[in-house]
């Protein structure tokens, strides 16, 4: 599959601060791609490195096969760029931004401006300025949608914003889903846990991991022990056992590199008297808080992949 | 080209109300220019009622509310596109830098360059001059406003992100700019090669203008831009450092090569009786915190052409003393226009009280090297005095205003060429197209066209005196209309070097003020 968006050791330094060190990415073709990351974790850098708002130190970077350096005019044409920090034209009213902004593409699609403005319930007539910030946000995703970007980069475009808007704008992406790769930055899990395909984590400016979205939920359980009696946790467990805690005869981990048949043995050797084995899915939410407790407080984050971890 | 004009017609609707100001503030200013002309009040005599004082006043108002409608219109219109940070709208949408730098080029063209050249030939038709004849001297007024006032506007709005910032900037660049004239002024003092200089200077701080612009548009790198906006304060200062004060004015000032005769011949000033006429001490002078006698000291000039003059411009004085020390100025001011029949004249130079001091008991070698422009007559001009407006082709407007004691004239744009104005006063010979010493006025000037940049598009003066004339009962009174006036332009053939040198010189000790002899 092709690569829409395809990194090489990207990196952006300010100062003696590494905000985005070393990142290898790739988003394939149709992918709706979800960066996560605790804030400060350098999610918005690397989208404005990806958009060519910020010159990477180190590395390299193309978006539709075009080096993100030389992404410049028209080249936008096929990209389209929502973000929480964005400014618009606030003394354009929506109206005469969306006509100002359909000059500029030679895709923008008139009937599906119209099924936009519609579905967001956008006042045609009413300055940019004047509005709230969520309807200034979809504005801002009607104005990106309408022409029909083949990548669309969202960063934290629904932060701050109510469940409603929120809903809104997801369908609409969604509704463009099909024709379009879509590569979302949030720190809010349970809003991009529904539509993702794939994920990414970043974290003090590395990316731990990235992978398909069904890959990750299945090598993540939450395992449970009810042992024999209580004990505490033991020296020696694997690595991919994340944050062992034990309670009264209960020893709890996550397991993340879990295959069923392997893990069931491995728990079986290790733990002999155990009365009880439950390994349950987790939701995206406690994988990521998984993994972020772990990696806290270590000197420093290292990538993690499930070969990695299997290793 | 479609999309700057796309982003020209939503700058034009955007800004609409901004630009309707604007215009407005420009019919205001040609209305009152109008009302002014017509009634002649302006020619500030004094007398004028209430009414024209309070429209004088106002169009004072709008010369200056104009230029700053221009600056407030320019910054709209360049940071509805910021290029300073990295939020911006349009940064992600298929702008090409090319059409949006051209778009606002364009909106500046249209709103401020061709509002102004409107409303400036109005004006200038208005008062009875062709626009279309003094065209060229439009353009280059408007150029002029574009470089001077225009493009360092754009330039600053270009490296900030809205007019606050942009005004903070403009009134820091201004103070800095008075920080590195006034360095640059104690570095190299008041000497006539900056002028020259400072062109280099202009030139190299609208290049970097010009480069802060595209840098900008093309590649929105603002802490460059802001580095080379910074060092045209500290070019100043380079360049009075190392300005070649003496190989600059020889540049532009040849010397005569060795063999070959100078253009004009100076030699000492001899009274009847063939002595030396007396030199003096005229005062002092204070230059940058340092006391400075004036010293003057007559000459004579010859070998000047039937039909030519020389316009002085720069003197600069040696003073060398018996045992080898020696004291020079820089090449300073030094004015004057001389025709055939000017002998005698007059230098006043400024040497340091330390200098004089040392010198003023020895008997020292004093050398004077004078630059100073060649002149030649064109063709002369002569009409009767009228109260009525006439004409002078290549001159401008004038009417004579008896009940003032003045030949009122207007010029279109700029200063009108150097002129000799001759007439026949009453009870003497009448004298067209050579000098004489009664009846010649000198107006305009040989720079007329680098002049500088004016907002108001006629320079007006009054001659309400002649040369040699008794002018004390008001000469212009006695005129009749009907006396033939004769206007003789003369333009720069060249530009020149003399010397003078006069051994076992004596510097003056006795204050004794004399009166120029030209």
């Amino acid at each position: 599959m092709n690569s829409i968006i395809h990194t090489e050791s990207l990196s952006k330094r300010f100062g003696h601060t590494d905000a985005v060190n070393g990142v290898d990415l790739a988003v394939p073709e149709g992918a709706i791609y979800a960066l996560v990351g605790p804030n400060g974790a350098g999610k918005t850098t690397l989208i404005k490195m990806l958009m060519n708002i910020l010159r990477p130190t180190a590395g390299s970077a193309q978006l539709l096969g075009i080096d993100t350096r030389q992404l410049v005019g028209q080249a936008f044409n096929r990209i389209g760029y929502v973000s929480e920090n964005q400014d618009l034209p606030e003394g354009m009213t929506v109206g005469g931004m969306l006509d100002y902004f359909r000059g500029f593409y030679s895709t923008w699609d008139r009937t599906l401006e119209r099924q936009l403005v519609a579905q967001f319930d956008l006042p045609l007539a009413r300055k940019l300025k004047h509005l709230s910030r969520g309807m200034k946000m979809k504005a801002a995703f009607a104005s990106s949608l309408a022409y029909r970007p083949k990548l669309i980069v969202l960063d934290e475009p629904f932060s701050g914003l109510d469940p409603l808007v929120r809903d809104e704008l997801i369908e609409g992406l969604i509704e463009l889903a099909p024709e379009t790769t879509i590569f979302i930055s949030s720190h809010d899990l349970a809003e991009i846990e529904s539509f993702s395909s794939h994920v990414g984590y970043l974290e003090q400016g590395r990316l731990l991991f990235s992978e398909e979205m069904s890959v990750l939920s299945g090598r993540f359980r939450e395992v449970t022990v009810t042992l024999a009696s209580p004990a505490p946790v033991p020296d020696g467990l694997p690595a991919a056992w994340l944050q062992p805690q034990t309670a009264d005869c209960v020893l709890r981990f996550v397991d993340s590199a879990y295959d069923e048949a392997a893990a069931a043995r491995e728990v079986a050797e290790r733990f002999p008297s155990a009365r009880d084995v439950s390994f349950d899915p987790m939701s995206l939410r406690s994988i990521f808080l998984a993994i972020a407790k772990s990696h806290r407080g270590s000197a420093a984050s290292q990538p993690i992949t499930a070969q990695e971890v299997e290793a | 080209m479609n999309q700057t004009l796309h982003i020209f017609a939503k700058d034009t609707r955007r800004f609409l109300p901004e630009i309707l100001i604007l215009l407005a503030l420009m019919a205001g200013q040609f209305g009152i220019h109008t009302y002014l002309f017509a009634t002649s009040a302006q020619n500030a005599f004094g007398n004028s009622d209430g009414s024209v004082q309070v429209l004088t006043v106002i169009f004072f108002l709008l010369s200056v509310l104009i230029p700053v409608g221009w600056w407030l219109l320019i910054s709209r219109v360049v940071h509805e596109e910021r290029l300073v940070g990295d939020t911006q709208f349009w940064i992600t949408r298929p702008y090409q830098w090319k059409s949006l730098l051209t778009a606002k080029l364009l909106f500046v063209a249209a709103f401020v360059d061709l509002t102004f050249l409107v409303v400036q030939c109005s004006m200038l038709a208005e008062e009875g001059f062709s626009p279309l004849a003094e065209m060229h001297k439009l353009l280059l007024n408007l150029l002029l406003i574009t470089l001077f006032y225009l493009l360092p506007l754009t330039a600053i709005a270009a490296i900030t992100s809205n007019f606050a910032r942009m005004t903070l900037t403009l009134l820091g660049a201004l103070l800095a700019i008075g920080v590195a004239v006034a360095i640059a002024s104690l570095l190299h003092g008041p000497t006539i090669s900056m002028r020259i200089g400072n062109r280099i200077l202009f030139a190299l701080a609208m290049a970097i203008c010009i480069a802060v612009v595209v840098i900008q548009y093309a590649r929105r790198k603002a802490w460059l831009s802001r580095i080379l906006l910074v060092s045209i304060p500290v070019l100043v200062c380079v360049l009075a450092w190392i300005a070649p004060d003496q190989r600059l004015m020889n540049r532009i000032y040849p010397v005569a090569a060795a063999g070959v005769a100078a253009s004009v011949h100076l030699s000492e000033s001899l009274d009847a009786d063939g002595a030396p006429t007396p030199t003096a001490l005229t005062g002092t002078t204070n230059q940058n915190g340092n006391e400075y006698r004036i010293v003057l000291v007559p000459f004579q000039l010859s070998a000047l052409a039937p039909g030519e003059g020389i316009v002085m411009e720069g003197l600069r004085t040696t003073v060398e003393a018996p045992d080898g020390s020696r004291w020079s100025s820089p090449w300073q001011p030094f004015g004057g226009t001389y025709l055939p029949g000017d002998t005698q004249s007059v230098v006043n130079f400024d040497i340091p009280v330390a200098v004089y001091e040392k010198y003023k008991s020895l008997p020292v070698t004093l050398h004077l090297d004078l630059a100073y422009s060649r002149i030649q007559a064109g063709e002369s001009t002569t009409v009767p005095l009228s109260r009525e407006k006439f004409s002078i082709p290549g001159f401008g407007i004038c009417a004579l205003r008896q009940e003032y004691g003045a030949l009122k004239c207007f010029s279109a744009v700029h200063q009108p060429p150097l002129t000799l104005i001759s007439t026949n006063l009453p009870g003497r010979p009448h004298a067209a197209n050579v000098h004489v010493d009664q009846g010649s006025y000198w107006a305009g000037s040989i720079e007329n066209k680098t002049s500088g940049a004016n907002i108001i598009p006629s320079v007006d003066f009054s001659v309400t005196s002649f040369r040699g004339a008794d002018n004390a009962g008001g000469i212009l009174r006695l005129l009749q209309p009907g006396t033939p006036i004769t206007f003789t332009p003369y333009q720069r053939i060249d530009r020149a070097q003399s010397s003078l040198t006069l051994t076992n010189f004596h510097l003056p000790t006795q204050q004794e003020p004399q009166q120029p002899q030209q």
